[in-house]
């Protein structure tokens, strides 16, 4: 008796999907730089963000530098400037606490504040007679699936953050994106 | 220095919070019942028939001779000028007011009137509102009410004196590229224009839900029944003083919208769309009316932008602003002898 095409076709993707689980793996059990409990790197990257309230919007695109500091390959300490233009032009100051997995493959999710200075589009509302010229700052979450290493490099695509504020009175609503980061061991 | 204000000037010094550092806004000087003998005098029936009035000279006039430009933008044949500047200067005749000519030749010929009210103690400072009068098609909205608005302001105004110098300018060839405001921010001293109120499309209202559509990151509101006041940061005490006056005075809604610097910024060029650009580029303090007539129902720049589409109710309660905005920046003094 003959096998099915469908049996045929199960058999294939089983194939399909092993491979790409012993990639994977071995990906994640690539020699690694020399064992360090502390690391250091400096990073650019290319960013997008927004803050949205009744009161102002601020943000746009551009991008900056940073700093980060991996625990055992495990913790992280990140602190990041950029200059961003859209709605007006402002300075963004990010800081964030976070894990990420060890390896070649390292996905990571970090929390903190943002802080954006300078200068957007304002609205006078009923709560503000004057749009706020302060800071606009929010607290969020950052994940980065798309975060590899190799060596002394560093790899980071398409990093959403989403996090919430407030222009006191009034909530905030920030969202962005690491579009690119490419950070180097020191 | 107390333990609070020490503790505020470490908050705000660290910039950690968006603490308000600036003088509260007030309206200094503010004569009420002077600003309301001005405003009472606004009649709409008289706006509603000027509207109508420049809606049919523009529909009767030929269109402008622009040579090279039209092959650039369709809609140029529907523009016209000239009967409504004619119409102009026989109603300024019929008002006794004196006027200015300013003019270009070349590329596209244009014209700006305008008229002088001169102040009594501060006659070197000018508030300037202007409006053009060129239209695509019939220019109902676009412009006829910003222009009737700006004639019945000629008749009302003469009858008062005011501290400065009250200055009412016709504005041609906005819809090609504000010909007409540049020519005037080119030729004449701005140092002194106090401030500088552009009427463009005053009489488009509708109330139900969702009839103003959103535009992101602007949270105005989701009903069609607001003028829309576009300042930038060089105008923003001024922007917030008129939102006082109007909560003052009740006149009609407002959404205000100040720009980042002069406007020029990728999101922001929405917000560069009339008479106000040449001034604010010359950072003069000015603001833009307008009831957002490229959101509102679409008749901007077509056939559709007719009389009948606007509301003469709320048209004369932004006349009516725009005068209580003259009074006040202008420092409205008595009536006229």
């Amino acid at each position: 008796m003959r096998r099915s095409s469908g049996s045929r076709r199960a058999r294939v993707w089983r194939q399909r999907l092993l491979t790409l689980v012993v990639v994977v793996g071995a990906l994640g059990a690539a020699p690694q730089a020399s064992a360090k409990e502390l690391r250091w790197f400096a990073s650019s990257h290319a960013a997008a963000a927004l803050q949205l309230s009744e009161a102002r919007t601020l943000g746009g695109a551009g991008g900056g530098i940073g700093a980060q500091a991996a625990w055992r390959e495990f913790a992280l300490l990140r602190l990041s400037t950029s200059f961003l233009m859209g709605s007006g032009a402002v300075h963004e100051l990010a800081l964030g606490i976070g894990v990420q997995r060890p390896g070649a493959y390292c996905p990571a999710v970090w929390i903190g504040p943002r802080l954006l200075m300078g200068k957007g589009m304002g609205f006078i509302t009923p709560d503000h007679l004057t749009p706020p010229s302060g800071p606009a700052w929010s607290f969020g979450v950052t994940l980065a699936p798309l975060r590899f290493q190799r060596a002394n490099t560093q790899l980071t695509a398409i990093a959403p953050y989403l996090g919430l504020g407030s222009d006191l009175p009034g909530s905030a609503l920030a969202v962005g994106v690491t579009l690119l980061e490419v950070a180097t061991a020191l | 220095m107390t333990s609070a204000v020490s503790w505020r000037f470490i908050v705000s010094t660290l910039g950690v919070l968006p603490l308000a550092c600036s003088d509260p806004v007030t309206l200094d000087g503010f004569d009420a019942s002077g600003t309301s003998r001005v405003t009472e005098q606004i009649e709409s029936a008289r706006i509603e028939h000027d509207v109508n009035q420049l809606y049919s000279s523009h529909r009767a006039d030929r269109p402008i001779d622009c040579g090279s430009i039209c092959d650039a933008n369709p809609l140029v044949p529907s523009l016209s000028h000239d009967a409504t500047r004619q119409l102009l200067r026989e109603r300024l005749q019929l008002l006794r007011l004196p006027w200015t000519e300013q003019q270009l030749d070349q590329p596209v010929g244009l014209v700006n009137l305008y008229v002088d009210l001169p102040g009594a103690t501060e006659p070197e400072e000018v508030v300037l509102v202007a409006a053009h009068y060129d239209a695509y098609f019939g220019g109902a909205d676009d412009n006829s009410t910003g222009v009737a608005a700006l004639l019945e302001l000629a008749r009302v105004l003469p009858s008062f004196r005011f501290a400065r110098t009250v200055r009412l300018a016709f504005f041609d060839l906005e819809e090609l590229g504000c010909r007409g405001a540049t020519l005037y921010t080119q030729r004449v001293a701005l140092e002194r224009h106090r401030i500088v109120f552009v009427l463009d499309s005053l009489g488009s209202r509708h109330t139900g839900a969702g009839s103003q559509p959103a535009e992101f990151g602007v949270p105005w509101p989701s009903s069609a029944d607001f003028l829309l006041v576009q300042a930038n940061s060089a105008v923003a005490r001024q922007a917030a003083q008129l939102e006082l006056l109007n909560r003052t005075l009740r006149l009609t809604r407002l959404f205000t919208i100040v720009a980042p610097a002069d406007g020029a910024y990728p999101l922001t060029t929405g917000l560069l769309n009339g008479d106000q650009i040449p001034f604010w580029l010359a950072h003069v303090p000015t603001v833009n009316f307008s009831d957002t007539p490229c959101c509102r129902e679409h008749r901007m720049h077509t056939e559709r932008d007719v009389p009948e589409a606007l509301d003469p109710a709320f048209l004369t309660e932004n006349t009516r602003f725009t005068a209580a905005a003259v009074a006040y920046f202008a420092g409205v003094l008595a009536d006229a002898p």
